[in-house]
């Protein structure tokens, strides 16, 4: 395996480095937007699905508590 | 009828986002001091504008309901001022991220940074009340004090970069006489602030529709009891 030399490795004041991490950080703050997003787009749709089943059941109640009368 | 909105809706704010990251991140250049981080003020600033504005449209519903008692106000201000809590939590994540890289830190307790997340915790417990009180009648009134609170909290957080001195930026923006951005860099902001603007509206239909599906069942219920 080829090593690296002492020379070549980079610190952190190395401007490159530098716009690494600025690069990192646009995304990761550009991928926090979209994923807070999505997360509510996410439950948002399942409270539907809930709220959707429990309407059938209650009116399926209602319906079958006439019936019986 | 409503889903062919919501549809067209999002056709057209799906559309205008691509377009828009498109050109953020082909077309414009880093900035000069900034580099590429900067690039976030075009989720972050439209996600605020979302914020206080749907914090301050929930108020007008919440004064619509104590003034007229008509629970669809209510509906309309509950559904409004949970997606800007959404928007709200973009803002602060996003501006925290940018922080990071141009101050050195995650927070600082300026008049801003604070005023802003006193207002997401404001109506953070907004939506916890409403799930803690059952009578539909209670449960608006209180909402609506609490609406109006955080929403006087909410202009005094969009004031206080002008009134006081901040650690964020004063307005940058040319409508609130900033002028701090080069030509060309400010106009992805409202493309990009108006394609989120038409996908919250997708997202207050979706919530107005669950709110009158928990008024069909709360009525149900009720006649389910009655009989």
């Amino acid at each position: 395996m080829k090593s690296t030399p002492f020379a070549e490795w980079r610190t952190l004041s190395d401007p490159e480095i530098s716009v690494n991490r600025n690069v990192q950080y646009m995304l990761l703050g550009l991928g926090a937007a979209w994923l807070i997003m999505f997360i509510y787009v996410v439950l948002i749709t399942l409270r539907e699905r809930k709220l959707r089943k429990e309407l059938d059941r209650v009116r399926h109640m209602v319906e079958s508590a006439s019936t019986d009368r | 009828m409503r889903e062919k909105i919501i549809i067209g809706l999002a056709a057209f704010s799906g559309a205008l986002l691509a377009w828009n990251m498109n050109t953020i991140f082909t077309a414009l250049p880093d900035e000069l001091n900034q580099g590429a981080i900067y690039r976030i003020i075009y989720f972050h600033v439209p996600a605020n504008i979302l914020g206080m504005v749907g914090f301050g449209l929930g108020m007008l519903f919440s004064i619509g309901y104590l003034v007229t008692k008509n629970l669809r106000y209510d509906a309309l201000a509950a559904s409004v001022t949970e997606v800007s809590l959404v928007f709200a939590s973009i803002g602060l994540a996003t501006g925290s991220i940018w922080a990071r890289i141009i101050w050195g830190v995650w927070w600082a307790w300026d008049y801003r940074l604070t005023s802003w997340l006193v207002c997401w915790l404001i109506f953070g417990g907004y939506l916890m009340l409403r799930r803690a009180v059952d009578e539909p009648n209670q449960r608006a009134r209180f909402a609506a004090v609490v609406s109006i609170l955080g929403s006087v909290n909410a202009y005094i957080s969009y004031k206080s970069i002008e009134w006081w001195n901040t650690q964020h930026p004063q307005p940058v923006l040319s409508i609130r006489n900033g002028g701090g951005m080069a030509q060309g860099m400010e106009a992805p902001i409202w493309w990009n602030l108006l394609a989120l603007a038409c996908f919250s509206a997708i997202l207050v239909m979706v919530r107005m529709r669950q709110e009158s599906f928990a008024n069909e069942i709360d009525t149900l219920r009720r006649m389910a009891h009655a009989q």
